[in-house]
């Protein structure tokens, strides 16, 4: 058996951290009770685990623990915002404005909605993948009722002004939704001070459980919603359906930890991406995606020249990333971010993101490395493209 | 997008044999280049012919999937030692046999195929040799 590859893919998923594990296993065998159960102490319990699991996420965030509605995800927490705030403000407007390069599960939430009969503006974001402000104040109009925009690309990492896009909603009576599953634990989140209304956030992004996330819906000024998810009335009603106490002990838990680890964790992180990024633009014809200052620690973005996005992943079976060519074939689309970005179909089909973890160490980095490096000297060597280039300059 | 390829092809990925350049103004060197970059792949095939239309030297080059890249390289290989009019006949099936390829890798043979058979037309043409 080869060793098993360098994982460098911590944007996709995290390992569930050794802490967060034991803070759940009590919750499937011997306290296993319904936190919806009020008469007796296996449903107390649990009751009171959820509620300490409540408030662990909302310090992350800076939030009241009133405000967080536990969901399946942050796909779920993104229907359930978007649907649910526009069909509860559906009588005022049917107006919406969110990003083209939002996730899909804001995208296509948004298709949805537009089928329902809503009207959405997906604004283009310039070459760093920043949105500009006065671009988005300008889509608002007086039938606007929701804007949708993420904190964290999920591909480039870039960060959006969140604060200033919040005080020109606030500012138009429009709702807030901001998609924050790559942005949880990977920068300060105060929702004190961000005038943000409703925020999606999931668990396995931050070294918890899949499967669990959470919806932040403010209670002043109040945000209201209509429920997706009819039942028990779980959640404020907002989301039925019997609370899994295990997985959301674990988000708790894994909130409480990137609380506590955040200030180490992140500059050693961002140390080891910039490690990475200086030992990558050695080569030539090497680009970076997303602005580099205003990104999350962790994330690198980055298109190869002249290299072939299939052959670049088939020669990198030792690192296990993420690739913007979402199909092998040149007859499927390449990432549409990248291609927001301007970026040609070529470069956006031999991008590479790389997203370094907690339990990423520096010889991996050096591996990483040299692995690319490596198999893009080879790819361009056999390549009669690269050739060519190299005789022309 | 979990790819499937087979032991032959990626053992020729990785290893690719007879990589290199010809001068392609030379008069015993017969070029093929086809596909494009916007399409996903460019394959160049060459062949450097001795007395008696033997093929005694054969290079290539490609931009694309480990299959073409793969293809390239066993083409080249295969047609080195050969009869010009074996090479000129060759089609894509023995490629796609030899390496394994799945429906998606196909046009890659095919693009091997119309390689090697331009380069054995670019040859003729340039010795004035009509068959």
């Amino acid at each position: 058996m080869s060793p098993r590859p360098v994982y460098l893919d911590y944007a996709s998923t995290t390992p569930v951290d050794a802490r967060v594990l034991q803070a759940m296993l009590p919750w499937l065998t011997e306290r296993f009770g319904n936190p919806a159960s009020t008469t007796h102490s296996y449903g107390w319990e649990a009751h009171d685990a959820v509620e300490q699991a409540r408030e662990n996420v909302a310090r992350l965030i800076g939030a009241d623990a009133r405000e967080i509605i536990f969901t399946s995800g942050a796909t779920e927490s993104n229907n359930l915002a978007l649907k649910g705030a526009a069909h509860q403000l559906a009588e005022r407007g049917r107006h919406i404005v969110t990003v083209c390069t939002e996730h899909k599960a804001v995208l296509d939430t948004c298709r949805e909605l537009e089928r329902q009969g809503f009207e959405v503006t997906y604004l283009p974001v310039a070459s760093s993948g920043l949105l500009d402000p006065d671009a988005f104040a300008a889509a608002l109009r007086p039938d606007t009722i929701l804007a949708s925009v993420m904190a964290v690309n999920n591909e480039i990492g870039v960060v959006q002004d969140i604060a200033a896009l919040g005080e020109i909603c606030r500012s138009r009576n429009v709702v807030f939704h901001v998609d924050a599953a790559q942005a949880l634990g990977k920068l300060p989140i105060d929702l004190a001070t961000w005038p943000v209304d409703l925020m999606s956030m999931s668990a396995h992004k931050v070294y918890g459980p899949k499967g669990v996330g959470a919806l932040f819906v403010r209670r002043k000024p109040r945000v209201r919603l209509m429920a997706q998810m009819h039942g028990g009335g779980h959640e404020k009603g907002y989301r039925s359906g019997t609370l899994p106490t295990h997985q959301i002990v674990g988000m708790g838990e894994a909130c409480r930890v990137a609380h506590l680890e955040m200030p180490n964790e992140l500059p050693r992180i961002q140390a080891l991406r910039d490690r990475l990024w200086q030992g990558l633009s050695a080569l030539d014809q090497v680009w970076l995606n997303g602005d580099l200052q205003c990104r999350v620690p962790h994330n690198l973005n980055v298109s190869f020249g002249h290299v072939e996005g299939e052959s670049l992943l088939a020669g990198l079976k030792g690192l296990a990333v993420s690739s913007g060519s979402a199909c092998t074939s040149a007859s499927q689309e390449p990432s549409y971010v990248l291609r927001a970005l301007g970026r040609s179909n070529e470069l956006a089909y031999s991008s590479l993101r790389f997203s370094v973890g907690r339990e990423t160490t520096e010889a991996e980095i050096d591996t990483a490395i040299f692995e690319v490096r490596r198999v893009v000297q080879r790819l361009r060597e056999v390549s009669p493209l690269w050739e060519s280039e190299m005789q022309g300059s | 997008m979990r790819m499937v390829y087979s032991k032959r092809l990626i053992e020729h990925f990785e290893h690719p044999r007879q990589v290199g350049r010809f001068d392609e103004a030379a008069t015993d060197v017969g070029t093929g280049m086809t596909g494009t970059q916007e399409t996903g792949g460019v394959l160049r095939v060459q062949i450097q012919v001795g007395p008696n239309h033997l093929i005694t030297d054969t290079r290539f080059k490609a931009y694309g999937s480990p299959a073409l890249i793969a293809a390239g390289s066993w083409l080249a290989e295969a047609v080195k030692g050969t009869e010009l009019e074996y090479a000129g006949s060759l089609t894509h099936q023995p490629i796609a046999e030899a390496l394994e390829l799945t429906s998606a890798q196909l046009h890659c043979a095919l693009l091997a195929e119309d390689a090697i058979r331009m380069a054995v037309r670019n040859y003729k043409d340039k010795q004035g040799v009509y068959v």
